[in-house]
């Protein structure tokens, strides 16, 4: 809110420090300044008060108490007309409120014969440096009062409230207002309105109605300083949109002892300014009087919390100047009643926060803590991960963080079916279509970055990164940690030997990649390409996926070619085994032996090393596959695999005739298969 | 009179050293091990001595010649490879090594939550999707409250009207959840990805980072989150930094500040990047809020803490000098291969 200069200095007994020291003192000990300007000869300061204190603080003569507390100043409260009834011609008003609890206090005072007049010029340039219109001497008024005060004024013309009856109550479905501002309204059921006799006259605490409000020609008004109950009134505003600075007051929550002081500033300023006319009518529905709270504080939590030792003398002052009052209750513990209008306060610790401010936080030394240290307990899931961060860069990988939401458009271009575009979690309210969804796979903004870098002429791309994917499963949303790379090119086996590596380097025992079921875990099936890729499997747990990008989607987003990769980090860290043990190479010599074999075309390598190595025994300490040769002139529908064997015992030096043994188990075995030749 | 075999040898090391070319090796060589060199000349010489002499002088001498050997042999490699090498450009580029990059939030997450560590704090961490009431109510923000409006907030799709699920807007709630299960004291670290329904610009984006605290115990005061607070920004910047807190609100904390830094770019002089102020706007903060304790089932009248929040984007941007939040999101190589 903007805060005139002069007009807190009106509200505060001292002079005040210039306006940038002002400033300063302001962002110390109470609010963030926002901005500080000097506009037509006038400084104002722009001050951010948070949803605690608006309902109190959004006015100069708060502001001007909070000054005077921290300066050890004084207030010096505006002139005040005291309400004084006087007999008048006017049939008095019968008003009615239905909702009390709504309503906690309906005050207003009736003003005959007024004089339709501009306001004087200083009150015309306050308001329009505070951003607001001018419009007419009376509602001037209700405007300077508010900003002055903090208590929402609406002023009615009397001639215009029909039947002499005003009454306070909830609509029922389907009414409608038409307001000041010009625009008509469909309200909501439930919404407080005010109604005459024939008809809704007002918007109560949001906006006057269009019939009754007042112009030039407005002989006899009615002035209203009403409290609204402050949840309802904030829903309601939500539900109906119109955020005007009444509505936006009512919903922080105001004093509804307030009303009698800005009636009488009403009053005053009325006269002031000349308007004339007499209060012929005081109304005043308050059933229920607030009545300030009483908080116990003990000072040695003040001082346990703060860390800082402050003297009784200097608590209490503090408290003193911003209104609280206190009463000694015995050595160290006081009895703190609590102004009505700070409705913030309410514990102890929102005592100790208005000492602790006050008194200034520069003056409480930075002292580390003295308790007792327990170790920090490790984050495994969050070591596995680094540790997989790790292990990707050293594999020439480069991490990406992606943002967490996917497209409507995204839907088809990763071709997700109308099943897996079922199960994704949906926003409510999405900045744009293009973020409607959270994503179910990482792959999909690794893609596109890939795509983006490719169509920068970048080679040999290869990215990674650890995040989270959501889903949904009925009513239930469901997020999982992923780890996803993506790698440009024609790069199967190099993705699948990252994954390899990234498994072996975390001590997870071997993968197996099955090509029986081809349905990822997370992510849309269509974007891989079925022929080329695999689920990766440990001791029969799927953790994950492997394979090349389907060329479809390749296509779509112009890369040639690519391979990627997505695991579950949940899973691999229950499988993962970070100890790190050293076996010791066996000290007797190995043999090396070779085998090639010709087979069909669809058997693949894992088939050939599940006949070679049982055959093999306890002597082979390894096969290694060097040559995978696919040509036609190997006949139709064969291919070549050639391995390397190694034969080594950790007892003992193997003998000529133990190897030749053990490679012609081998060789038999594959002979087996009538459809393979053993080379 | 023995022969002064270490002076010898050290004589002929010296000139090997010396020695440029593999001719001045060869000439190095037969001066001290040639037929006639000086120390084949002390070895045949041997015979000579008295007995009591020469198994010493024996022993020393044939040491020193298998050394003056090997260090020949040795130079004589080096300077055959230079020769093989004079016709190399070797002002051309080495061979670039492919590597991979850590993303700046990473590395500074890392150097975080090292810095916490060794601080006592335990590195914990709950879902995105949250509910209202972890996100909301427990944290003492009510519905139809106007401190709500502070959060903007992503809301899922779905049936439920009562403790809806939505994109947690804060690390806050894993306060909660973590509170819930453990008994004071307590210091953790909540690091992790929190989301705001606004407009992506430089400064914002609509999910970013963020790190919070938590220090419960029965003393933890104000004056200890300076001190932590003041101690971290120290080992984070490796310099002397001023810390100020003033006033602000947070529903789940009382007292609540902002935390600002010295600007340590200006020396506190004031320059563009604090806005001629000297401090930098770091983080909320405050001492737990009663009701957060009432709400995970603690005794608020036993117990104290602090509790902040910190952006972990702007603190990336302002450790790396990143000019704009959405390059982090961006998956451009030119700005990743820079870490
Ligand atoms: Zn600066």
């Amino acid at each position: 809110m903007i805060f005139s200069y002069s007009w807190l200095q009106e509200l505060v007994s001292s002079k005040l420090p210039v306006p940038s020291e002002l400033a300063d003192v302001l962002n110390a000990h109470a609010f963030e300044v926002e901005e500080v300007e000097k506009r037509g000869g006038e400084w104002l300061l722009n001050l951010s008060v948070l949803p605690n204190r608006a309902g109190e603080c959004t006015n100069h003569l708060g502001m001007a108490r909070e000054i005077a507390a921290i300066l050890k100043s004084g207030l010096k409260m505006p002139p005040l007309l005291p309400m004084r009834t006087q007999k008048g011609s006017l049939a008095p008003l019968e008003v009615s409120v239905r909702d009390l609890e709504l309503v906690p206090r309906y005050a207003a005072f009736v003003v005959e014969g007024v004089e339709g007049k501009d306001s004087p010029a200083w009150m015309k340039k306050r308001l329009e440096l505070v951003g607001v219109n001018s419009i007419n001497a009376l509602v001037d008024i209700s405007n300077y009062v508010m900003l002055e005060m903090g208590q929402p004024l609406h002023v009615f013309d009397y001639d215009e409230i029909r039947g002499g009856i005003m009454r306070l109550k909830k609509v029922q479905e389907g009414e409608e207002i038409a307001t000041l501002e010009g625009g008509i309204h469909r309200l909501p059921a439930g919404t407080l309105v005010i109604e005459d006799a024939e008809r809704l006259i007002d918007l109560a605490g949001i906006k006057g109605g269009a019939v009754s409000g007042v112009s030039q020609g407005t002989r006899n008004v009615v002035f209203q300083a009403a409290t609204f109950e402050k949840f309802f009134m904030y829903a309601s505003r939500k539900r109906i949109g119109l955020e005007t600075p009444a509505a936006v007051l009512y919903g922080y929550g105001i004093d509804p002892n307030l009303a009698d002081e800005a009636l009488a500033r009403t009053a005053s300023l009325l006269r002031e300014l000349g308007v004339g006319g007499k209060i012929v009518q005081n109304i005043d529905i308050y059933p229920k009087k607030i009545r300030p709270r009483k908080i116990a504080l003990e000072l040695e939590r003040v001082n346990s919390l703060l860390g800082k030792k402050v003297p009784e003398g200097e608590a209490m002052g503090i408290l003193k100047r911003l209104g609280f009052s206190c009463t000694k209750k015995g050595p160290g513990r006081f009895a703190v009643e609590v102004p009505t209008r700070r409705q913030d306060v309410q514990l102890p610790e929102d005592l100790i926060e208005e000492i602790g401010r006050i008194s200034g936080y520069e003056n409480i030394f930075p002292q580390l803590p003295t308790e007792y240290l327990i170790p920090p307990e490790p984050n495994e899931r969050l070591l596995l991960e680094e540790d997989s961060r790790d292990v990707l860069r050293e594999a020439g990988f480069t991490e990406t963080y992606g943002y967490s939401f996917i497209g409507e458009k995204d839907l088809s271009l990763f071709a997700y079916t109308s099943e897996e575009a079922e199960g994704l979690a949906e926003v409510e309210n999405p900045i744009s279509s293009e973020y409607r969804y959270l994503r179910d796979s990482l792959l999909p903004n690794q893609l596109r970055a890939l795509a983006q870098n490719v169509a920068h002429g970048r080679q040999g791309v290869r990215f990674f990164e650890a995040g989270t994917s959501f889903a949904r499963m009925g009513e239930k949303f469901s997020e999982r940690r992923l780890l996803a790379g993506v790698l440009q090119g024609d790069a199967f086996f190099e993705a699948k030997g990252v994954v390899d590596f990234l498994l072996e380097r975390l001590g997870s025992e071997e993968a197996w990649y099955d090509t029986s079921n081809q349905a990822p875990s997370f992510g849309p099936q269509g974007l891989w390409d079925n022929d080329r890729s695999a689920e990766i499997k440990i001791a029969g747990r799927r953790i994950g996926f492997v394979g090349s990008l389907s060329a479809q989607i390749a296509a779509r987003l112009k890369i040639p070619r690519a391979a990627m990769f997505e695991l579950d980090t949940e899973m691999l860290g229950e499988i993962a085994n970070t100890e790190t043990e050293y076996h010791e190479p066996s000290k007797f010599p190995s043999v090396l032996r070779d085998i090639a074999v010709f087979v069909p075309h669809d058997v693949k390598v894992a088939d050939v090393l599940n006949v070679m190595e049982p055959a093999g025994g306890e002597l082979v300490a390894d096969i290694d596959l060097f040559d995978l040769y696919d040509a036609e002139e190997l006949g139709e529908g064969r291919k070549s695999m050639a391995f390397h064997i190694t034969f080594q015992s950790q007892e003992r030096t193997l003998k000529g005739s133990e190897v030749d043994q053990a490679e012609s188990a081998m060789r038999e075995a594959l002979k087996a298969n009538p459809e393979w030749e053993v080379r | 009179m023995a022969p002064d075999v270490s002076g010898l040898k050290k004589r002929a090391e010296e000139e090997l050293k010396g020695v440029g070319n593999l001719k001045d090796l060869d000439e190095v060589f037969r001066k001290y091990l040639g037929r006639k060199g000086e120390l084949t000349l002390v070895l045949r010489s041997l015979v000579q001595l008295p007995v009591e002499q020469r198994s010493l002088v024996s022993k020393e001498a044939n040491a020193a010649r298998d050394e003056l050997r090997q260090l020949t042999e040795e130079l004589r490699k080096a300077l055959e490879g230079s020769v093989r090498q004079g016709g190399l450009d070797v002002t051309a580029p080495g061979v670039r090594i492919v590597r991979g990059h850590l993303h700046p939030l990473t590395r500074l997450q890392r150097e975080v939550n090292g810095i916490f560590s060794g601080m006592g704090f335990s590195v914990v961490e709950g879902p995105e999707i949250e509910d209202e009431w972890h996100n909301f109510d427990a944290l003492n923000i009510p519905a139809n409250h106007p401190s709500r409006d502070m959060w903007d907030t992503f809301w899922m799709k779905e049936k439920l009207t009562k403790n809806r699920h939505l994109l947690r807007t804060h690390t806050s709630p894993v306060q909660i959840r973590y509170m819930e299960h453990h008994e004071p004291p307590l210091r953790v670290i909540v690091p992790g990805r929190v989301f705001r329904y606004e407009a992506t610009d430089a400064r914002h984006g609509f999910n970013f980072y963020q790190l919070e605290g938590l220090m419960v115990g029965k003393q933890v005061s104000v004056a200890n989150f300076k001190g932590v607070i003041m101690e971290f920004y120290k080992r984070l910047f490796r310099s002397e930094v001023k810390v100020r807190l003033r006033p602000s609100y947070f529903p789940f904390t009382e007292p609540s500040f902002e935390v600002d830094m010295s600007c340590l770019l200006c020396g506190q002089k004031g320059c563009g990047s604090c806005g001629q102020s000297g401090w930098l706007e770091m983080m909320g903060a405050g001492m737990v809020h009663p009701k957060v304790f009432e709400a995970v089932g603690y005794n608020p009248k036993f117990l104290q803490g602090f509790a902040f929040g910190m952006g972990l984007d702007r603190l990336a941007m302002m450790r790396y000098k990143i000019n704009d939040a959405r390059l982090l999101y961006s998956g451009s190589l030119k700005f990743l291969e820079q870490f």
